[in-house]
């Protein structure tokens, strides 16, 4: 009876090949705010925010400017909820690319100064649509 | 607290005489050996309760001089919080998780195995080793040996931190317990697979394992879930499942746990998967201690959205993982060998088979998704930028799989074991007819996708031909339907996955108060905020013209954060789920204007006119305790010092909340306001706007600005939970029938 050991041969090889593929996709790195300007593709920038975050009524769009560790600035745009806790923010962590002179965030992460620790069914911040199954 | 660590040190002491006492009654057989074992892990376990009862005893009486009951509780708390408070922290959880262990280990004593004495030296070392965690960071410590320079000695703090907001929830009372109840129960099956190498014992320890199998499977699943449900019902970020790190450091072990009871289901029919289950036995402990590692150990702080402890106890969780990874995967490849299975060579169309290849992608998709969750660390070694995998590569390799797994799930019980017949798939003609109209039914309704449409079609397959067994079996009064009635629920859950989350709709709009907005099929009003005893604060809203409902927004000293919480409106089709995302405060205030501070019996001069303060007017039992009206009575003179007019200007007080009451500035449309009083100086400090008052009500009002979206069918979702919940206490319940027989 080899015919099994083929076709489940034949199963882990396609998995391998759509998990390959589903994976690289969505691959993002992090990098500098110069390396992410250079590349416009998704990737993810850590740095500090400068000024005031402001929630765009008009337009529905959360703006904030962002600084990275060499002291680069980038505009973010993110098109989502201000998270709650973003004005107390140390860090924040923004996926997205670099698109027409400004930074498309799809997904912002806020580290926040927590007193808490816990084994972890605790979101300082709020997830964004795009992450949901 | 001197005595709760010695507790702690004690009961270390007593697991260690259990251990060696077991492991001497293995090798020598020596009675009086046996009895020390099972008196040290009594022992122990009796502390351990001990040590739960103090805890909780402090928590409850407030204790805030132990740094646990500081760090999360606090005195505001309601006793159904103050009872969670329990598993807010690190040490909490793993005080849970010996708990746990303590029972599992007499469970296993009294039912008196041969297998005894060297499962049970298995589970107590892991018992020393938790124990050993919190003999370094124990709960009873006080806070100024912790903290001594916060904390002046003997100093007793005079409330807590509190509990975290998120965490004040109902489903967060018992989400942690089942949870840690299914983690401390992995170390089960870990124990029964390493007595079986070691022994060079098979077969029996599967007997034994399974229920113990199942119910690493049901209480994890079940943890799982309802942290699904809290994060839905909680968090307002519309989703119930992430794929965040620490989802999936809980899905992981789930999904070993899945396919090592099958692995053993066909081990007790055919006699096959024997080295295979004993791998995913000590596989499924191993990915929960990976997990706790995971999270615990702060690790992945840039990578995920939750927030993770920085904790000093990440050496000891990778002793903890290093070790157990060891023992389990050396004691493995050495004894491996000796495992002699029996041919799984029956045939291709035979249950066995199918259940095989269902497994198989169980493990592929446990496979991928360990990769991809520590895909961080893994990139960090190899490339100069780490990086980390997306949302999407999970649910994009999902559809598929799920496709494959549906047609699996259906399939299987329409063979035999062993026999190879292939006509049998015949007798499922029809229902595959049926799945095939269904999905030509909601292809007209508005499902026009392929992958959702194939994986309906193959998810309503599953449930009519494992509904049609359910049906069979209850008919018959047999009760062994458990497995089928699951799997019926598996394919609910696949359809209520997709309605809600691949057809959902979502819309960002800004409700302005008092005034109707459609969006989506619905009308919306918003109708302010309303100040919570408790801190969190409701915005209240009208779905419809009639139905009341609320979301929350409120800031919290706690997680220095605005916290949300969404609304969620339950019908029979659909969700409607409002998520408060700011509160854009209206113009009113924000007004330019004059402002001048008066004394009491004084008077001011204000453009052309005088201004004098009387006195103040406070009524404070107005409207029931904690509220109070303020009015200030004010003369407005003209230039002889006549009166034109006297005004009230005042504010009302209503818990923390402010209200104006403006007053109308004789002669003109302009608001007279209270901007700020003294009353024990007799101070006032008058505002008086620039505009008129028609103006004011012209401009923009108080808005709030929410994400409002739909999330279809839901409920099959919900159902198919219960369904697979209901299934599995069925199969555990029969099984554990079966065996007393």
């Amino acid at each position: 009876m080899k015919t099994k050991y083929i076709i489940g041969t034949v199963i882990i090889v396609a998995f391998a090949f759509l998990a390959i593929s589903s994976f690289e996709g969505t691959i993002t790195p992090y990098v500098s705010i110069a390396e992410a300007i250079e590349s416009g593709e998704s990737v993810q920038v850590k740095g500090q925010r400068v000024g005031d975050a402001n929630f765009d009524i008009e337009e529905n769009l959360f703006k904030f400017t962002l600084k990275d560790e060499a002291g680069k600035q980038i505009d973010v745009i993110y098109d989502g909820a201000k998270p709650g806790n973003f004005d107390q923010a140390i860090e924040v962590v923004c996926q997205g690319s670099f698109k027409n002179g400004k930074f498309h965030a799809t997904n912002i992460l806020v580290k926040c100064p927590s007193k808490y620790e816990e084994e972890g069914a605790h979101p300082e911040s709020i997830p964004t649509k795009e992450s949901q199954v | 607290m001197i005595f709760g660590i010695t507790l702690t040190s004690l009961t270390f002491v007593l697991l260690l005489i259990s251990i060696a006492a077991n492991y001497l009654y293995y090798l020598r057989q020596e009675e009086p050996m046996l009895k020390i074992a099972r008196s040290g892990y009594f022992g122990a376990s009796a502390l351990i309760l001990l040590q739960v009862i103090i805890l909780m005893y402090g928590i409850l009486n407030h204790h805030f001089e132990w740094i646990y009951v500081f760090s999360y509780s606090s005195k505001d708390l309601s006793i159904f919080y103050l009872i969670s408070t329990f598993w807010a922290g690190q040490e909490g959880t793993f005080l849970l998780w010996l708990l746990f262990g303590a029972i599992y280990g007499i469970i296993i004593i009294r039912n008196r195995n041969e297998e005894e004495p060297l499962v049970m030296s298995f589970m107590g070392l892991i018992q020393a080793f938790i124990v050993l965690i919190l003999i370094k960071k124990n709960p009873f410590m006080y806070v100024w040996d912790v903290n001594p320079l916060g904390f002046q000695q003997g100093a007793i703090p005079f409330d807590g931190n509190g509990l975290n907001p998120l965490l004040q929830d109902p489903f967060m009372v018992i989400h942690p317990p089942i949870l840690f109840s299914g983690y401390s129960s992995t170390m089960i099956l870990f124990s029964f697979a390493m007595a079986a190498l070691i022994r060079n014992k098979h077969d029996d320890w599967i007997k034994t394992a399974y229920p113990y199998a199942l119910y690493v499977a049901l209480s994890l699943g079940t943890g799982i879930i309802l942290g699904g449900y809290w994060a839905y019902t909680t968090l307002g970020w519309g989703g119930y499942w992430g794929w965040d790190p620490v989802e999936n450091s809980s899905l992981i072990p789930w999904l070993v746990s899945l396919a090592l009871f099958h692995g053993i289901v066909i081990q007790r029919r055919q006699g096959g998967m024997k080295r295979l289950n004993l791998f995913l036995a000590i596989s499924t402990f191993i990915l929960v201690l990976y997990g706790s590692f995971l999270t615990r150990s702060g690790v992945l702080t840039d990578f995920s959205v939750h927030s993770f402890g920085e904790s000093e106890l990440e050496l000891y969780l990778i002793a903890f993982l290093f070790l157990f990874t060891g023992i389990g995967f050396i004691t493995y490849i050495f004894r491996v060998r000796g495992v002699k299975g029996a041919n799984l060579d029956t045939g291709f169309f035979t249950r066995e088979l199918f259940i095989a290849f269902g497994m198989m992608l169980i493990l592929l998709l446990a496979i991928f998704t360990f990769v991809g969750t520590s895909w961080p660390l893994l990139s960090a070694w190899f490339q100069d930028n780490a990086s980390s995998v997306g949302p999407d590569a999970y649910n994009r390799i999902g559809g598929p799989l799920a496709i494959a797994l549906g047609l699996l799930i259906a399939l299987a019980p329409v063979f035999s074991w062993k026999r190879d017949n292939l006509a049998k798939i015949k007798s499922v003609l029809i229902h595959f007819v049926l799945a095939l109209t269904t999905g030509v039914v909601i292809f007209f309704l508005g499902m026009r996708d392929i992958l959702p449409l194939i994986i309906s079609i193959a998810a309503v397959f599953v449930i009519i031909i494992n509904g049609q067994i359910v049906f069979q079996m209850a008919s018959k009064k047999s009760y062994a339907f458990g497995g089928y009635l699951a799997h019926v629920g598996i394919g609910l859950m696949f359809i209520g996955i997709i309605t809600s989350s691949v057809y959902d709709e979502s819309q960002k709009i800004t409700l302005p108060m008092h005034e109707h907005t459609s969006v989506l099929g619905y009308e919306l009003r918003y109708n302010g905020k309303e100040t919570a005893a408790n801190g969190k604060d409701k915005v209240l809203l009208t779905i419809n013209q009639d139905q009341e409902s609320f979301a929350r927004f409120y800031w919290s000293e706690y997680s220095r954060a605005y916290m949300i919480a969404p609304s969620v409106t339950n019908s029979l089709l659909e969700d409607l789920y409002i998520s408060p995302i700011q509160i854009i405060e209206g113009d009113a205030k924000q007004q330019s204007g004059d402002k001048f501070q008066i004394k009491k019996a004084s008077t001011v001069s204000f453009e052309e006119y005088g201004i004098r303060f009387n006195e103040y007017e406070m009524n404070m039992h107005e409207m029931g305790a904690g509220d109070m009206t303020i009015l200030a009575k004010i003369d407005v003179l003209d230039k002889n010092g006549q009166i034109i007019e006297s005004i009230k200007p005042g504010i009302r007080m209503k818990g923390k909340e402010k209200e104006d009451l403006p007053a109308t500035f004789p002669g003109t449309n302009r608001q007279v306001t209270i901007d700020g009083l003294s009353v024990e100086e007799q101070i006032l400090v008058l505002a008086v706007s620039n505009t008129d008052q028609n103006e004011t009500s012209a401009g923009k009002k108080e808005m709030l600005a929410v994400e409002v979206s739909k999330k279809p069918l839901i409920n099959i979702l919900w159902l198919g939970t219960g369904l697979l919940f209901i299934g599995f206490i069925t199969t555990l319940v029969n099984r554990t029938k079966l065996q007393r027989l």
